[in-house]
């Protein structure tokens, strides 16, 4: 039992982490918290579940994935269209930024409950069979694809950050907009790349969650909470930081839920988020996002 | 007479690697005029901001009035009387400027939040004085004809001006200006050597801490000189035995040419 | 008056109450929750259940639910306001959902979601929670103009320059929080007398968010324009029940519509309608004279 516990965290942290660096990537080039991105999670659930049923017959799980996950970049290229790059050019001051991103949030969640209602929506099961077994161990079949699929797309991800054009340049934005601008870096490239990235990560964490519980329209904020608790335990603007306080957060809320229930859950992370920005505010890597001097 | 007022010694500081400041020690007396010169770069705004614990300094001890305040923070150092501009005017926006140099007394205010939200009777006396007490200051640097305007309205020699109003009428011991003249034209540069002469007259004891790198502004005003150049004391003395020094003349007049 | 009538206007006066909560956090010390719906769901839960459970009567327990209020934004605040400013934002968010939580948890006393609605009658309620909304926006207006105000606004530019001035920002930051936390309890049990019944998800993080777009529609820093607009944009969709356009009740859309309305508002003007100025009596003077004149407010860096 703990073993399938401890791969059902596994997989469930694999998902926040997919959360939490969409939402990081964001903060680390605009330095505001994106809460939209939580929203954008919940409208990729949504158009993933659309799509599926659209068809007699559901398509490969992967097809929806993949459909979804195009999506999910067109709608943070819009987003980023329509809510930010007016601001952007105004100069305005950060709050802008996270009204705007609170505004976008707020919006998605009412236009996914006034039109497709409060009641939950399911995915068609993609296996046959719920577990599997190796050796005598039995698994979960979606929890193991969950976290096949997330450890994949994290690991491809780092290597963009830390091996391509655009990733260096993603990185040099991130640290210096002044300096990089100077060294000719098209910053209106790089904000693309980051909202499509962003958009990306949303899709595919949409359709994961979606399958792995059910689509509902506030899916998303929740989501953006333990996106937010990984990324305070990791330290924001972390990408390795976030990913093994995923991965643990995972775990830890696996345990939590099957000893507790999961009404006491979010009471107890809660708990653990405050102790931690009480006794350790820059997160287990040590780096610290701070406002300008 | 007394010690010093303000006192650093071997001040350290490190930014990544690159020594911002080696070494500093220096020392003030009450009714002292002190410049700071050097070219860009030769850590002088650090000397501010380790004095007035922006930053904590890496190795070194500072003294204010006998007491060692190395550990105290910047808000227990503003509050004992160390007052500063900054290089680039840091007014507070939002802020008509009479606002602006109220707000410089606001954490001493006589009265609780409960009376402000319930603008009981030692809200309305506290108010009164405080506005009074910046007005006198606002006068005897001429600001009073713009105590309603927005500071980001204002030319940028009145802001500097400003800034000099809301360091100083909280009363400090110690001021510390931030190249005043950075940015101002001949004339106004002539002005504020007479403002500062006049805060001189109106504040006996105050000691001035003044970071410049125009030679004329400090040669006229100060009493006593500490010339930085790559984070080091190059030399040190009273203005005419710097007019002299050889070592300023390369480091200093050098880089002017 | 119709009952109907007294209704929104207890509406209005209790959107009122919980955007003034929001104009000290938001506007006047420049942080942003999202729990304020927290806030009023911990005060007005407090209030009714001690009230039933130990029959005191609510103005006893109204007091037990303020203090306990402020108890827990301090236990909050304390931690989290000492970081950057968006982590309160989330925070807070995280803190939604503790709450709600909590209250399902207890459901033997708070009946879960079901809702409770064991709450008294009170007579006169109307001119009760008028009386509180004028006390409350009477309050706010002076916090501004005091030096706390001033300090404030010095902080949300420059928390640097303001602590080489001896502000105790973080000191600061607790008071105005726990200040606007209270306020929000007190929207909260007015919120409970008038509906007489409470449950968990009528104060979610959605409610928070409704009362920052609110704030910001009015004016990012005019209390005047903010009070307003919670006023109107509340009472306004009352007058949408049972209009449908293409079979869709407007009502139901109503949050949709602000949400398109502000990002058309901070696209074209930035600062929202009012931006920092203040409705009173010189300003209309001066805008009728043809000059309009700049009042006191802030601007965020």
């Amino acid at each position: 039992m703990t073993l399938q516990l401890l791969i059902s965290g596994f997989s469930l942290g694999a998902v926040y982490a997919l959360i939490a660096v969409g939402f990081a990537i964001v903060f680390s080039i605009f330095k505001f918290s994106n809460i939209a991105h939580g929203g954008m999670i919940s409208a990729c659930a949504f158009i993933g579940y659309f799509f599926q049923s659209s068809f007699e017959e559901p398509p490969p799980f992967i097809v929806t994935a993949l459909f979804t996950t195009g999506v999910g970049v067109l709608m943070a290229l819009l987003i980023d269209t329509i809510a930010y790059r007016n601001i952007r050019k105004k100069q305005a001051p950060g709050l802008y930024y996270f009204l705007m991103s609170i505004t976008v949030a707020i919006l998605i969640e009412q236009i996914l409950s006034v039109f497709f209602g409060k009641n939950l929506h399911t995915y068609a099961p993609i296996f046959s069979s719920t577990t599997f077994s190796i050796g005598g161990l039995r698994f979960s079949s979606i929890d193991t694809l969950i976290m096949v699929i997330s450890l994949a797309i994290l690991s491809a991800l780092i290597f963009v950050i830390n091996k391509t054009k655009i990733g260096l340049a993603i990185r040099t934005v991130a640290i210096s907009p002044s300096t990089s601008q100077l060294m000719g870096i098209n910053s209106s490239v790089v904000i693309m790349a980051v909202f499509a990235i962003a958009g990306a990560l949303a899709g595919i964490s949409g359709v994961l969650l979606g399958t792995k519980f059910s689509v509902y329209p506030s899916l998303g904020p929740s989501m953006m909470t333990k996106g937010f608790i990984v990324s305070v335990i990791g330290g924001l603007g972390s990408l390795g930081g976030a990913i093994v306080a995923a991965i643990a957060l995972g775990v830890v809320e696996i345990f939590l839920t099957y000893w507790l229930g999961s009404l006491s859950t979010p009471i107890v992370l809660f708990g653990i988020m405050l102790l931690f920005l009480t006794v350790r505010p820059e997160g287990i890597s040590g780096r610290f996002a701070k406002d300008k001097v | 007479m007394s010690g010093p007022i303000l006192k650093t010694e071997h001040l350290h500081k490190n930014f990544g690697g690159v020594i911002a400041v080696q070494d500093f020690s220096f020392e003030i007396r009450e009714g002292e005029i002190l410049a700071i010169i050097g070219p860009n770069g030769a850590g002088k705004t650090t000397i501010f901001n380790l004095i007035s614990k922006i930053y904590q300094p890496d190795k070194g001890t500072i003294e204010f009035d006998g007491t060692d305040i190395t550990g105290k923070t910047q808000i227990e150092t503003a509050r004992m009387g160390v007052s500063r501009t900054f290089q680039n005017t840091r007014l507070f926006t939002g802020l008509s400027v009479l606002d602006n140099v109220k707000v410089a007394l606001d954490f001493a205010g006589k009265y609780t939040l409960l009376e402000a939200m319930l603008l009981l009777p030692r809200r309305f006396r506290t108010e009164k004085e405080t506005t009074a007490r910046a007005m006198a200051c606002l006068k005897l640097l001429e600001l009073d004809r713009y105590a309603e305007a927005r500071p980001e309205n204002l030319p940028y020699g009145i802001q500097r001006r400003v800034e000099i109003a809301r360091a100083l009428v909280s009363d400090p011991k110690v001021l510390m200006l931030d190249e005043p003249a950075a940015g101002l034209n001949p004339e106004e540069v002539f002005q504020l050597v007479d403002f500062i002469r006049a805060i001189k007259t109106k504040y006996p004891k105050l000691a001035i801490l003044v970071i410049e790198h125009r030679m004329d502004l400090v040669m006229n005003l100060s009493d006593y000189i500490y010339v930085q150049d790559f984070g080091e004391t190059i030399a040190k003395g009273k203005p005419d035995e710097i007019r002299n020094n050889p070592l300023v003349l390369k480091a200093y007049l050098g880089e002017e040419e | 008056m119709s009952n109907y009538q007294l209704s929104l206007i207890m509406l209005a006066c209790i959107s009122i109450i919980t955007v003034c909560g929001v104009f000290a956090i938001t506007s006047l010390a420049g942080m942003f929750s999202l729990g304020q719906a927290s806030y009023m769901a911990i005060s007005a839960y407090l209030t009714f259940c001690i009230a039933r459970y130990q029959n005191l009567p609510v103005w006893v327990t109204s007091i037990i639910g303020l203090a306990g209020c402020a108890l827990v934004a301090f236990v909050i605040g304390m931690p989290t306001l000492r970081l950057r400013r968006d982590y309160l934002a989330l925070m807070t968010i995280g803190f939604g959902q503790m709450v709600q939580s909590i209250i399902i948890l207890l459901d033997k006393y708070t009946n879960a979601a079901i809702g409770f609605s064991k709450i008294p009658k009170v007579n006169n309620l109307v001119y009760i929670i008028l009386a509180i909304t004028v006390l409350i926006v009477f309050m706010v207006r002076n916090l501004k103009y005091s030096r706390f105000g001033r300090m404030c606004i010095a902080l949300k530019n420059d928390d640097i320059a303001a602590r080489s001035f001896g502000i105790d920002v973080h000191g600061l930051r607790v008071k105005i929080y726990v200040i606007a936390s209270l306020i929000a309890g007190v929207g909260g049990i007015c919120y409970g007398l008038r509906n007489r019944v409470i449950s968990p998800d009528a104060f979610d993080w959605s409610l928070s968010a409704e009362m920052q777009i609110l704030l910001f529609f009015g004016g990012t820093n005019s209390l005047t324009g903010s009070v307003i607009s919670a006023a109107c944009l509340k009472v306004l969709p009352e007058f949408l029940k049972g209009v449908k356009l293409f079979g869709i009740d407007l009502q139901n859309c109503k949050t949709i519509i602000y949400c398109l309305l502000i990002i058309v508002v901070i696209n074209l003007r930035t600062k929202g309608l009012l931006g920092e100025r203040e409705l009173s009596l010189s300003f209309l003077r001066g805008l009728f004279a043809g000059k309009p004149r700049d009042r006191e407010g802030g601007e965020s860096t």
